[in-house]
């Protein structure tokens, strides 16, 4: 199979304006989302995900955030400075599943309301085909009784069948690219994996490419083709994901590894430390302070790409240049 | 109350006595005014000299005033203009404020700091000498009076609703909206302004009150209505010179617009009460 770029984001920086200073939050990201694959998008809270998820959409209001970068759907420019032109695209084109099901939906109005108006929002379509539709949707996503659903408001739902409604909105317009924003970290854990098998159904027939944010391992390893660990608004780490478990090179990823349950009565490692916080975001690492190989010259690194091979990349002086170091030493 | 239901939020609102029984009295002002022509004994404008200072009985309900008029006709006639000119004000004023407050707080930025700014200069006046400033410019009559009043009022109102909408337009539910892809039209008529609906309800209920006092006091004052036409504040003012002779001159009209203003801010309260306990 040809793999097929879908949507292609190449030094995305987003910064906050805040008093006349600008403060990055998310710093010289660049991926690329291919046609029937999962990108999956990991790290820590505060590190940037939903931020660079938003940026994607157009959604970052002008005179609070500076967005820089080019990000290309199919090989054209998105055409975010014509805000009725991007809204256009926002649910057809790029979708995105949100975090929070319950409060995702305007608790005054039905389900049936909330899927009607986003499919005429799209579609030149009358009430009751848009009804027609919306049904064929829920019926994919196994919602049984899809009509008597879709009279009942928001909170007469549960979050696993709320959330499944969403991805139904998501994706009745066959997006090119579903973002999904930590689609699952508020269902109970049977229903998450409900979920994500149906995500990854949906993914494999409609060739969606899609972008997964989770700080859940597990989540990213059960669905991602392909994993960007993010660190201080720097993606640090991006490898196929088989590549990224079993070898993970940058210190905070080996980190994260490590901090995960396993089934063994070993004490758990955890990652010391908090994030640096955004005010105080400076030149060099923002791994630095937590990192136990830190090196001077780590404070002067520019963050640039320092190693990429079999697409496997890494920000981290351990492997800069010929230094080709003994990884284990500091592990 | 939208989400509420209508019957639930009925038998919410029958729980609270006092509100049930000030709003009957309302209707009933309301319904005065709207069939004075048919339920007034009398013409209240009919100068009779011969009859004035009447007791109330027989031909006059209520007694006669100074100049020999139904005192009962004029309160009747008087409801149209008092409560009339407090409904226009604030049906207009809520209409522009709702109408600029969800465009600053929507759209947020320069503009939106702009008019919250002038909202501040102007709302650092109290709220009286600003329309006696515009009577002063246009002149006094009662059409300036409402002019002035609504000129004023809207200010509060951008204020308040702007307030309402920066929070609901921080809920998660716009965001998906907007993610979706829904015009700016379909978020503030579908999400924003039904969300915002049932405090907007409870604050006009509640600042009714607070117009009608004002506008009778601008009649009172001498800027508003001018005789001969009835209107409570006017009445007041008319009566005021044989307040030891005939004080029931300033007694009716003066206890109908406490009532009126009780009433309404006791409605307001309930419909608050019941709105709140639906959001909790
Ligand atoms: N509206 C906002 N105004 C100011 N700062 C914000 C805003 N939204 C996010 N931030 C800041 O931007 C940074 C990145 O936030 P973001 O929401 O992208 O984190 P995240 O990686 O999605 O975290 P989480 O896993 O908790 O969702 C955070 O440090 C946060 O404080
Ligand atoms: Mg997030």
């Amino acid at each position: 199979m040809i793999k097929e770029k879908v949507m292609d984001v190449e030094g995305l920086c987003v910064s906050l304006l805040h008093r006349q200073r600008e403060i990055s939050v998310v710093r010289d990201v660049s991926f690329c989302l291919e046609e029937g694959k999962v990108l999956g998008l990991i790290g820590e809270s505060g590190c940037g995900k939903s931020i660079t998820c938003l940026s994607l959409l157009g959604l970052l209001e002008k005179d609070r955030w500076k967005v820089e970068g080019s990000v290309r759907l199919k090989g054209k420019e998105l055409p975010y400075l014509n805000r009725e032109k991007i809204r256009r695209l926002r649910g057809s084109s790029v979708a995105m599943v949100m975090q929070n099901p319950i409060s995702s939906f305007n608790p005054l109005l039905t389900v049936g309301q909330h899927f009607t108006e986003t499919i005429r929002t799209h579609k030149e379509v009358t009430r009751r085909e848009a009804g027609q539709i919306a049904v064929e949707m829920l019926l994919k996503l196994n919602l049984s009784e899809p009509e008597k659903v879709m009279g009942q408001y928001p909170f007469q739902l549960s979050g696993g069948m709320l959330q499944r409604v969403m991805i139904a909105i998501a994706l009745f317009m066959c997006p090119h690219v579903l973002i999904a924003d930590e689609p699952t970290t508020s269902l109970d854990v049977t229903v998450q994996y409900q979920i994500l098998k149906e995500l990854a159904e949906l993914r494999d027939h409609y060739r969606t490419a899609m972008l997964l944010v989770s700080h859940d391992l597990g989540v990213i390893a059960q669905m991602a083709d392909e994993v960007a660990v993010m660190y201080g608004g720097y993606v640090v780490e991006q490898a196929p994901s088989r590549e990224i478990f079993c070898n993970p090179m940058h210190p905070y990823t080996r980190g994260l590894m490590k901090s995960r349950p396993a089934f063994t009565k070993d004490r758990l490692n955890v990652l010391e430390g908090y994030p640096p916080s955004l005010m105080k975001r400076s030149r060099g690492c923002p791994f630095y302070e937590r990192c136990r190989c830190a090196r001077k010259d780590c404070l002067e690194f520019d963050m640039k790409e320092t190693g990429a091979t079999g697409g496997h990349s890494v920000r981290c002086l351990l492997y800069a240049g010929e230094e080709e170091v003994k990884m284990d030493a500091c592990s | 109350m939208i989400g509420l239901g209508f019957d639930k939020f009925l038998s919410r609102f029958v729980k609270h006595k006092a509100a049930v029984l000030c709003l009957f009295f309302v209707l009933a002002v309301i319904a005065g005014g709207i069939f004075a022509p048919w339920l007034a004994p009398n013409d209240p404008n009919k100068i009779e000299l011969k009859l004035k200072l009447l007791g109330p009985g027989g031909q006059f309900p209520l007694g006669t005033d100074h100049l020999g008029r139904c005192i009962l006709s004029r309160l009747l006639y008087g409801t149209r203009i008092s409560l009339g000119s407090a409904f226009l004000v604030m049906s207009f004023s809520l209409t522009i404020g709702t109408a600029v407050g969800i465009f600053s707080a929507y759209r947020g930025g320069r503009i939106d700091n702009l008019l919250m700014r002038l909202c501040d200069i102007f709302l650092s006046f109290p709220s009286l000498v600003l329309v006696l400033v515009i009577i002063g410019v246009l002149g006094s009559g009662m059409v300036n009076v409402i002019i002035g009043m609504i000129l004023v009022q809207w200010l509060w109102y951008v204020r308040i609703i702007r307030s309402l909408v920066l929070s609901i337009k921080e809920r998660t539910f716009v965001s998906a909206a907007k993610v979706a892809g829904t015009s700016d039209m379909k978020i503030i008529f579908r999400h924003i302004l039904p969300n915002v609906l049932p405090q907007l309800i409870v604050l006009s209920t509640l600042d009714l009150g607070s117009l009608i006092l004002h506008f009778s006091g601008y009649s009172f004052l001498g800027f508003g209505v001018q005789p001969p036409t009835p209107e409570w504040g006017a009445m007041i003012e008319e009566g005021r010179r044989f307040i030891r002779s005939a004080p029931e001159l300033m007694f009716y009209p003066g206890m109908l617009i406490t009532l009126i203003v009780i009433s309404f801010n006791l409605i307001g309260d309930a419909l608050r009460d019941v709105l709140d306990e639906s959001v909790t």
